[in-house]
């Protein structure tokens, strides 16, 4: 099986000297293409620092950042704008904020990745991409029009237009109830499995963390173990067990 | 709920420090608002009152006595007067009795020509009471002799000097000092032959014992009153009148422009926290509290920014008024006032217009409700609220019925300054509170095209002009306030200069027209030189004054011209509404219609002279631009002077011959004679000449604060967006498009603004020029498009320059 993503020796420091925050410390991770991968930690663990790091959002200080597929790409070496255009081409985003653009209809939110990188937008890919998530005849709406949980299937259906190999969420469920969450992951586990999409999600929820294939824990920046068969009740006792020993740490 | 004032001042106080960017943009706009109030509203102060002068002309005179000749006429409320025109000559009886109480020295003061430039000619006698004394030769004593006192010339010389009575050389026998003005001192005998109507005389007596003597036959002028006689005093009043006028117009712009940009800012600026408000409300604020938070912030910053702006217009004041004497708009003497309340009421005016921009929107913020926190952006729901509608249609009420009112009653108040200027900012007021509603469809229609396009950017500028209609109509409000004054004003000003000058090139048809040239006026041996013309056809106009009662309520003094009613159709072509110009006589008058009087209606007036004359009317003219006045004949206008001299060419002559033949009799006399297109032309170039500098000037100084008005609003806008730019960054923008998003959001604000000030253009000139149609026949108007297109290109420039600055950090990171 390759390789979605692979991490190598990340590092990343916040601050200098005694206020230094390690928020990466060493962190060499892989992700496997067609696998959904749920990463865990207690607060400030740096899990959404590895996310950002992985996705190119942010850079690391050292290590290196190694996207897989057809076309192996190294991130960490990239100017601003390469990235933004890799980004764009082959990497898919969900936000605990959805980060829709509220001056965008759902259709038009759907279609600007493709618009910006200059291609033409067919509205009927436009509608497959709604209707595959489930928001038929929802393309006319504007953001503040729709419920959460519609905003973050309009976000995710955004994400995949462009066809990426990556989708990266992070705390795609964090602003949901608990029925609009199990939709959105149902969905994402569904892509997963049907389409072979690559999905790396960020979440503290144990439920959320349970529709993923692999969990992975982190603590104080480092890797801490892994869960190769999720449920709640194991994930759930996985992390106590790293907020007991971080608190025994202190 | 009570709130201790501290917490309130506090909270105020972090609320200032947070949103630097918004607060900075407020203050500089509150300063420079309150700044150019206080600095206009202390100029304004100067115009009141001319300096006190000591007197120069007859500083030296004991008791001065002037000639007074007034028509008095019984009205309904009592008799009104009016000064008769001329020269009215002091009665030989007066003098007689005067010459009784003391030595009676003549004065005459009359206009004359030098080959360098105009004079005033008067007779020796008179000098010694401005202790004018020969410095060196002596003093005129023949008839042929002149003392100059004009800086030039030497003792010895010949020199031509142009009179009333045509030219002739004297030989100067005597320099002295040049005083206030350049004067050509005669014999005394001398000058009574060139100006022998004798109106005013020295008395050397007792000021109490002239004034039991002359009684009401004239006026007197004893002690500090002499200092009304100087020309200086005349000078200083029409300059005053004229820097009033101008500084007055200025003033109210500037205030208007102050108000308009210190409210909008402050409630641009609490609009853009509409977060900020519901975090405070989901932390427990209850609205009264947000609104409190939001006044108090008002008042912090209204005072800081209004005691900033007090010292930066006390700076300002004085270059200002430098700047009107440099530019020759104010006398060289001209300073500001010494009242410091002009000062102080712009300080009040600028925290109660922040207290007021605050308040409205106060009220907006108290009523966020507390979710809003949950959305990370938002749209700013357009439409308006049930108080700006009632101010917005009553604001274009007003704007309407000041432009229709004049329509129907009187068009020609519309083409007065003093009218269109208060319409132009009415109108603009209602554009801009209105602006929310005028803007969608105005923005829908532009952008239209964007979206058309393929790529990102024209759909993402197009949908968030459209969304966000409300912040579009906010940002496009300084550009229509700039674009508006300067289309408006200029176009406006411009509109009625060309009505005026075209409405005088149409009117005079003769071929040529006689100018005084080097003489000081027109005079009849310059009309006898050019009949004497072969093929020269020479007409005359005079210049004459009628007094009209009307309504038996008012005494009216109304423009005349004195001619030969063949002159009609010749060299005079008038705009006739009804009746025969050519069946004058002197029984008859020509009228325009501001004088209200049917065709065939007996009018009974005074004539110049104050004589009642019945007339009647046989043709009434459009009233025209500039008024076109009435038309009687000689018979009825004693006393007039010549006003125009027109040649036209008598059948089968030559017309260059006849140009030929003009320039060599009009020579000798000092006067010219052009052609009617270089006399149409120079009348052109001549017309508002003075007040269109001054318009500029008042628009320079408006337009350059509007301008900044436009980079505060950008600057606040854009920063405020940069949540937005994130997600697009989040969504794969890069840095190039995100600019290229923003220019062209910027472009699109440029171009509603722009349109709604063209709307604001076409209200107001299409008003001028349906009042010009009904005044002279044609409703031409004149757009300044070169004036205006810099304006809206210099708005451009600094509306990107502001946007991109704004924009340009932190652009590069996602």
């Amino acid at each position: 099986m390759t390789n979605a993503v692979r991490l190598t020796g990340l590092r990343k420091t916040y601050g200098a000297g005694e206020s230094a925050v390690h928020a990466l410390a060493d962190v060499s991770l892989s992700f496997a293409t067609g696998g959904f991968t749920a990463v865990m930690g207690p607060s400030g663990s740096g899990k959404s620092t590895l996310l950002q790091c992985a996705a190119g959002l942010d850079r690391p200080d050292a290590g290196s950042v190694l996207l897989g597929g057809g076309d192996p790409v190294e991130l960490t070496g990239l100017s601003e704008k390469r990235l933004t255009v890799l980004r764009r081409e082959r990497i898919g985003f969900v936000f605990q904020s959805f980060n829709l653009l509220p001056t965008l209809t759902a259709e038009q939110n759907v279609g600007l990745p493709v618009r910006l990188a200059g291609r033409r937008v067919r509205r009927s890919a436009l509608r497959e991409a709604l209707s595959q998530v489930g928001l038929e005849g929802r393309g006319g709406h504007r953001p503040h029009q729709l419920s959460g949980g519609q905003q973050q299937r309009v976000a995710l259906a955004r994400a995949l237009v462009t066809r990426p190999a990556v989708l990266f969420a992070d705390e795609p469920t964090g602003a949901l109830d608990t029925e609009a969450s199990g939709q959105v992951l149902r969905l994402l586990r569904g892509l997963v499995d049907a389409h072979g999409l690559t999905v790396i999600m960020v979440t503290h929820d144990p439920v959320a963390a349970s529709y993923a294939h692999r969990v992975v824990f982190l603590a104080d920046g480092r890797p801490a173990g892994e869960e190769r068969s999720p449920s709640p009740e194991r994930v759930a006792a996985a992390l106590a067990g790293l907020r007991t020993a971080a608190v025994a740490a202190c | 709920m009570l709130t201790s004032p501290f917490t309130l001042i506090t909270m105020a106080w972090r609320g200032l420090r947070s949103r630097w960017t918004t607060f900075a943009a407020t203050f500089v706009a509150l300063a420079l608002g309150v700044g150019l109030v206080a600095a206009m509203g202390q100029v304004l102060a100067g115009t009141f009152s001319a300096p006190d002068r000591e007197p120069v002309r007859y500083a030296e005179a004991p008791v001065v006595v002037r000639s007074l000749a007034e028509l008095r006429v019984e009205a309904e409320h009592g008799p009104r007067t009016e000064p008769l025109p001329g020269a009215h000559p002091l009665s030989p009886a007066l003098l007689d009795r005067l010459a009784e109480a003391g030595e009676v020295t003549v004065d005459r003061v009359f206009e004359v020509g030098l080959p360098d430039g105009p004079a005033t000619g008067r007779p020796w006698a008179a000098a010694r009471f401005s202790g004018t004394e020969p410095v060196s030769g002596r003093a005129p004593v023949g008839a042929g002799e002149v003392t100059l006192a004009t800086g030039a010339g030497e003792v010895g010389d010949e020199l031509t000097v142009y009179t009333g009575l045509g030219p002739a050389r004297y030989q100067v026998v005597g320099l002295a000092p040049v005083g206030e003005e350049a004067t050509v001192y005669f014999s005394d005998a001398e000058a009574a032959r060139l100006d022998p109507v004798v109106r005013l005389v020295v008395v050397d007596a007792a000021e109490e014992t002239v004034r039991g003597i002359v009684g009401s036959e004239g006026e007197v002028f004893a002690g500090d009153e002499r200092s009304l006689l100087d020309p200086a005093n005349a000078r200083d009043t029409e300059a005053l009148v004229a820097a009033n006028s101008l500084v007055g117009t200025a003033g109210g712009i500037a205030a208007f422009v102050s108000i308009f940009v210190v409210a909008s800012t402050f409630a641009f600026a609490v609009g853009q926290r509409r977060r900020e408000f519901a975090l405070l409300r989901a932390a427990g604020a209850t609205p009264r509290q947000v609104r409190r938070t939001v006044m108090t912030e008002a008042t912090l910053l209204g005072l800081a920014g209004s005691a900033a702006g007090c010292a930066l217009g006390d700076l300002g004041g004085p270059e200002l008024a430098a700047w009107l004497r440099e530019l020759g708009m104010a006398p060289p003497w001209f300073v500001v006032g010494s009242s410091p309340a002009p000062v102080y009421l712009a300080f009040a005016v600028g925290v109660l217009v922040s207290w007021c921009g605050a308040w409205a929107a106060s009220r907006r913020a108290g009523g966020i409700g507390p979710t809003e926190t949950l959305r990370e952006t938002h749209v700013q729901p357009s439409g308006l609220s049930p108080l700006r509608w009632v101010f917005g249609l009553a604001a274009l009420a007003g704007a309407l019925a000041m432009l229709v009112q004049p329509l129907l009653e009187g068009p020609a108040s519309l083409l007065k300054r003093k009218q269109y200027t208060p319409l132009v900012l009415l109108v603009l007021i209602a554009l801009a509170v209105l602006a929310p509603v005028l803007v969608p469809p105005v923005a829908r229609l532009v952008t239209w095209p964007l979206s058309r396009l393929r790529g990102a950017t024209g759909m993402l500028a197009r949908e968030s002009a459209l969304a966000a209609s409300g912040r579009t109509a906010a940002t496009a409000a300084p550009v229509l306030l700039t674009v508006g004054l300067a289309v408006c004003l200029l176009g406006a000003a411009a509109t009625v200069d060309n009505a005026r000058t075209e409405e005088e090139a149409a009117r005079v048809t003769a071929e040529y027209v006689i100018g005084p040239g080097l003489s000081p006026h027109l005079t009849e041996e310059m009309a006898t030189a050019a009949a004497g013309v072969p093929g020269a056809e020479v007409t005359a106009t005079r210049e004459t004054v009628l007094f009209d009662l009307e309504e038996d309520t008012a005494l009216l003094r109304r423009q005349a011209r004195a001619v030969d009613p063949a002159v009609f159709g010749a060299s005079l072509t008038l705009p006739v509404l009804a009746g025969a110009p050519a069946e004058l006589d002197d029984d008859s008058i020509v009228v325009d219609t501001e004088w209200g009087r049917e065709l065939g209606e007996r009018v009974s007036i005074w004539r110049a002279d104050g004589s009642p004359v019945t007339l009647r009317v046989v043709a009434v003219l459009r009233e025209g631009a500039g008024g076109n006045g009435a038309y009687v004949t000689a018979a009825n206008a004693p006393g007039a002077e010549l006003g125009e001299l027109l040649v036209s060419t008598g059948e089968g002559s030559d017309s260059a011959v006849v140009a030929a033949g003009l320039r060599a009799a009009l020579e000798p006399l000092g006067a010219e004679s052009v052609s009617r297109a270089e006399w149409a032309s120079a009348e052109r170039a001549e017309a508002g000449g003075a007040t269109r500098l001054g318009m500029r000037v008042v628009l320079g100084i408006a337009l350059t604060y509007t301008g900044l008005f436009v980079a505060g609003t950008l600057v606040m806008a854009t920063r405020d967006r940069r949540p937005e730019r994130r997600l697009l960054r989040m969504a794969g923008a890069t840095s190039r498009q995100l600019l290229q998003v923003l220019a062209l959001e910027t472009v699109l604000v440029l171009v509603v603004g722009t349109l709604l000030a063209a709307l604001a253009g076409v209200l107001v000139l299409g008003g001028m020029s349906l009042a010009l149609l009904t005044l002279t026949g044609t409703g031409a108007v004149v757009v300044p498009w070169a004036l205006t297109g810099a304006v809206v290109g210099a708005c451009g420039l600094v509306a990107l320059a502001s946007a991109v600055g704004a924009a340009l950090p932190g652009l590069s990171r996602p």
